[in-house]
């Protein structure tokens, strides 16, 4: 039908659909209308008035059979065709159940992902934050000036105070930093991501409090003020509207709670969500945060109308640089960074969305051009229907118009089916959490998302569809009928491009293959490496302890002995230790080794090696091996002699049996002696996918000297127990809050699962090149089956030909089998050279085995061999059942 | 049993289309015109003039509009659109094709 047409049509079938009283009621006056002109008529030619009625009315034949007669003429027709198409369309896909499994799950693999995408996008990009206007809000950090774009400092307190002061460009300019807050004076002292933010912070956000108040200029002099979120005051106080005043001790001091946030409220530096507990204000005299001073601050300021974040940013510079010239000490080399919150708050994962999105949406295209070709293949061997059809007097539309019906009854099938993969897809994602960040918007199904996918499947059905469609409806009736499956010439060009892009969907599938099997090789080699220390039956536990009450060394290790002994004498409880740095990270404490008796020069100043300071419970806590001499004891105090125990990989700094030797770490560390050797253990670096062996030395805490690494709000204590029964995270609590209230622990889990959680970007992603792996490969299998039969089924005369002239049947087997391997032979060889280029990038990300390990191209490769042969077979054996009467009858 | 007034489907459509193509009337003026026309020889029932008008509106091809008529009733008046013109030129092309064609045909068997 003509797009014009649908102009005068369209309304008219909708109103006869929605208005039907008022059609019917039209009808009535017009046949009434009729009537009675009819019957002055009659009367006028003498009749009476009767007589004319009764005549106009037979006449008529019936007023109630021409009523439904009309209602006839006017039935909606597209509902009624569309119903009877519906209904063929089934029966036609019925018939053929493994293509339509086949397209329904490509399908619905190929929309689900899409719209699992789309959802995330939409989620992280499209929707706004939940602030006042939030398109006028920018973050303000520091770059380097070859970097520019890039945030790499956080501006000082002087810088922020200087910018507020100077610039024009902000309504509204406010500074933020995060700041942790332990809160005691409870049974349990508890540790809670928080910010500290300056007076104005709320209102530059344009967010007020949902209860009570956010601060304001009197409170900066007044007693310290704290803003609670809504998840703290729900968890915490019950929720209770009596909250509003009460005191909180965080970090020591007291708190006046003056608000509670709505729930919504989510403001980020960068893009960490640390899920804030509790925003204090900024006052005067916080240490750090003086004109003086360069404490980490970050700035959100809200443009003013018509100002741009570059305009912005141009003025802050200039600022800036006055700034630099007034005070020598600030660091050189930096400029202002002006960037829009949203923006900010999306910079790492804004790349990986695009990469994703993308990626589904190359996936989506190629899984409806194979099912373009599966559906050209099936056309093709519907052509007698449909020359039937058109010698029985079908219109050209109609026939399109039921082929687009049944395709878009797959793609409906399809992308319901879609919706549910890709529910599934999010929450296994959300609960992953692959960036390590989810957004402050909830990543959900919603209204938008719903019409995306609506729109993807409109358009799926006619990009997969309507060429085929087009395709097979385009009947010349004469030479159709004389010469059936002639037509194999015509396809040729289209032909060659489905060649085309099946041989690089093996090739793509064979590069993908291969990366996710290196990924999973070195993940196996990863869980099954030897670490030195037991991770069976060890409870890992992080505690805080605050400043203001432990950053004098002495108080901060007998705190440590007197825990360890309160958790030792747990059921279950044989071994604990304790350290000052985690157990799988290296590199925390760097120190410089200098032994007795080697020359130290400008070249040469030493060693470098890992510090670790440790309780004298550690090694047998971990099941360390002691390889010489002895562990630390309780003997080794503040005023005995200086010890360390040193790894195996350190040992063989020293050339000689290392102990009763005397080392020192740094120019400043005492003089230490070496008391013992223990077994190497391996550990991680931030970031790299390994597990190493360094050169570490152990000091006791007694000894070390932990104050020096106290942060603004406390130090952590990695402890570490093993027994027979773990008791329960809440004796666990107990237990420390016992010997000191102030003391929270913000973690307890299995050593086990933080080994786990070493693996988990390997390991995820191994799962993403596996899924998509796996989704190139069903595709480059379909691809190859569709244009396999789509040759078999043009070619089911000329096979008829052969057999009839005595080819056997392994013979038309191989025939047909052939086409399909020479396609996955040249895409194996195009997919072998792209995949041995690629995976060199890879190699940062692979332990255990190289990038280009023969062993996994062979086994990959066979794997695709095996695939397409199979796809091949199916059609293959549809050849070798043609019976040549059959085929030569149509001749 | 024929009747003179079983008009073959199409014909009837290309008749109603011609009348109004002439100008805009109603269903009874339309019945009036085609027997006035062919000179009662076409005799369409008032029971299948309706629904081929309507049919023809559905089609698209003519609108109906209620009108005042000129004896103060109120009735429903049939014109033809755009579309309409050009499928009348389409039926009327094709009608002159099959008619001589057929004519030829009757022709051929008189000789």
């Amino acid at each position: 039908m003509r797009p014009e047409h649908w102009i005068y049509t369209i309304p008219l079938r909708l109103r006869s659909l929605f208005r039907r009283a008022q059609a019917e009621e039209e009808l009535d006056d017009e046949l009434r209308d009729h009537l009675d002109r009819k019957t002055e008529e009659y009367a006028a030619q003498g009749m009476t008035q009767d007589e004319a009625r009764r005549r106009a009315r037979l006449d008529l034949g019936g007023i109630e059979q021409t009523k439904e007669k009309c209602r006839d003429a006017r039935r909606v027709n597209w509902i009624q065709d569309l119903n009877r198409d519906l209904r063929f369309g089934f029966r036609i896909l019925r018939k053929s159940p493994a293509f339509t499994a086949v397209a329904i799950l490509t399908l619905a693999l190929g929309i689900g992902a899409n719209i699992f995408a789309f959802s995330v996008v939409d989620a992280w990009l499209l929707r706004p934050l939940h602030f006042k206007q939030p398109e006028q809000l920018v973050l303000i950090l520091k770059s380097t000036l070859d970097r520019p774009f890039e945030p790499n400092v956080f501006p000082g307190y002087r810088d922020y105070a200087a910018w507020k002061r100077e610039s024009h460009s902000f309504g509204r300019f406010a500074g933020a930093f995060w700041r942790n807050s332990i809160r005691s004076g409870i049974s349990e002292a508890q540790e809670f991501p928080g910010m500290i933010v300056t007076e104005g912070f709320f209102e530059t956000l344009g967010v007020p409090a949902q209860i009570g108040r956010t601060f304001d200029a009197r409170d900066l002099e007044g007693p310290p003020v704290a803003v609670l979120s809504h998840n703290m005051w729900q968890v915490q106080f019950d929720g209770s509207p009596e909250v509003i005043g009460k005191s909180v001790i965080l970090n020591g001091k007291t708190f006046q709670i003056v608000g509670v946030m709505p729930n919504d409220f989510d403001f980020r530096i960068l893009d960490q969500s640390n899920r804030t507990a509790a925003w204090i204000l900024l006052q005067q005299g916080e240490p750090g945060y003086d004109l003086k001073a360069a404490g980490p601050i970050a700035a959100v300021g809200r443009l003013k109308p018509g100002v741009s974040a570059q305009s912005a940013q141009a003025e802050l510079s200039n600022i800036q640089r006055q700034l630099d010239a007034q005070y020598p000490d600030n660091p050189k080399g930096y400029t202002v960074l002006v960037s829009g919150l949203q923006a900010d708050n999306t910079r790492t994962v804004r790349a990986s969305l695009f990469t994703l999105f993308a990626t589904v949406a190359l996936v989506l295209l190629m899984a409806c051009t194979n099912l373009s070709s599966l559906l050209i293949g099936q056309a093709i061997g519907r052509q007698r229907e449909m020359v039937i059809r058109t010698a029985l007097g079908s219109a050209r539309a109609p026939l399109i118009r039921q082929l687009l019906t049944e395709n878009g009854l797959l793609a409906l099938i399809g992308s319901s089916l879609g919706i549910f993969v890709a529910y599934a897809a999010l929450e296994t994602f959300v609960a992953a959490n692959p960036f390590g960040t989810l957004p402050p918007n909830p990543i959900a199904m919603n209204w938008r998302v719903l019409v995306f996918a609506a729109g993807l499947t409109v358009m799926t059905t006619l990009l997969f569809g309507l060429t085929p469609a087009l395709q097979a409806s385009r009947i010349d009736l004469g030479s159709s009928l004389r010469a059936q499956g002639i037509g194999a010439g015509r396809g040729n060009r289209s032909h060659r491009m489905r060649s085309t892009l099946v041989v690089s969907e093996i090739g793509l599938s064979l590069t993908i293959l291969v990366a996710a099997s290196l990924m999973t090789q070195t993940l196996v080699h990863l869980q099954s490496q030897p670490l030195g220390f037991r991770t069976k039956g060890v409870t890992a536990l992080t505690l805080v302890l605050p400043k203001p009450i432990y950053s004098e060394d002495a108080r901060f290790a007998v705190f440590s002995e007197q825990v360890l002994e309160s958790l030792k004498r747990l059921p279950g409880i044989a071994e604990a230790g304790a350290s000052t740095t985690p157990l799988l990270s290296f590199g925390l404490l760097g120190a410089n080794l200098t032994i007795e008796g080697q020359a130290i020069s400008e070249g040469k100043p030493g060693h470098a090696v890992d510090k670790q300071v440790v309780t004298q419970g550690y090694f047998s806590a971990l099941g360390t091996t002691l390889l010489r001499g002895r562990f630390f004891s309780l003997a080794d105090a503040r005023d005995t002699e200086n010890v360390a125990i040193v790894n195996e990989a350190a040992a063989e700094l020293f050339g000689r049996d290392p102990v009763g030797m005397h080392i020192r770490l740094s120019a400043k560390d005492p003089e230490r002696v070496v008391v013992g050797i223990v077994s190497s253990t391996r550990s991680m670096f931030y970031n790299k996918v390994a597990w190493e062996t360094r050169p570490r030395i152990f000091i006791p805490l007694e000894q070390a000297d932990a104050a020096k690494s106290f942060g603004p709000v406390g130090h952590e204590l990695f402890v570490y127990l093993h027994g027979k029964n773990q008791p329960s995270s809440a004796d666990l609590r107990h237990t420390v809050s016992s010997v000191d209230a102030n003391v929270p622990v913000s973690t307890i889990e299995p050593l086990e699962r933080e080994v786990d959680r070493q693996f988990s970007n390997p390991s995820l992603r191994s799962i993403v090149l596996a899924g998509f792996g796996l989704v190139a490969l069903a595709l480059a299998a379909t691809g190859i089956y569709g244009i396999v039969s789509q040759s078999v089924a043009q070619r089911t005369r000329e096979i008829g030909i052969r057999m009839a002239m005595g080819a056997t049947r392994s013979q038309v087997l191989g025939l047909v089998v052939g086409q399909g391997a020479k396609l996955a032979l040249l895409g194996l060889l195009i997919g072998i050279i792209v995949a041995l280029g690629l995976t060199r990038f890879l190699s940062s990300m692979l332990f255990g085995v190289t990038a280009t390990n023969p062993l996994t191209f062979v086994a990959v490769a066979m794997i695709l061999v095996g695939v397409a042969l199979l796809a091949s077979y199916v059609p293959a054996r549809r050849a070798m059942k043609v019976d040549p009467m059959v085929a030569l009858r149509y001749e | 049993m024929s009747k003179p007034s079983d008009l073959v489907q199409g014909t009837l459509d290309m008749l109603l289309l011609k009348i109004l193509a002439l100008e805009p009337m109603n269903g009874f003026a339309v019945s009036q015109r085609l027997k006035q026309v062919s000179g009662d020889v076409l005799q369409v029932s008032d029971g299948s003039l309706y629904p081929a008008l309507h049919k023809l509106q559905q089609e698209g091809w003519i609108t109906a509009e209620w009108k005042t008529s000129e004896n103060g009733r109120r009735a429903k008046y049939y014109s033809l659109t755009r579309l309409g013109r050009r499928q009348l030129e389409k039926e009327t092309d094709n009608w002159g094709r099959v008619s001589s064609a057929i004519s030829r045909v009757i022709k051929l068997g008189e000789a």
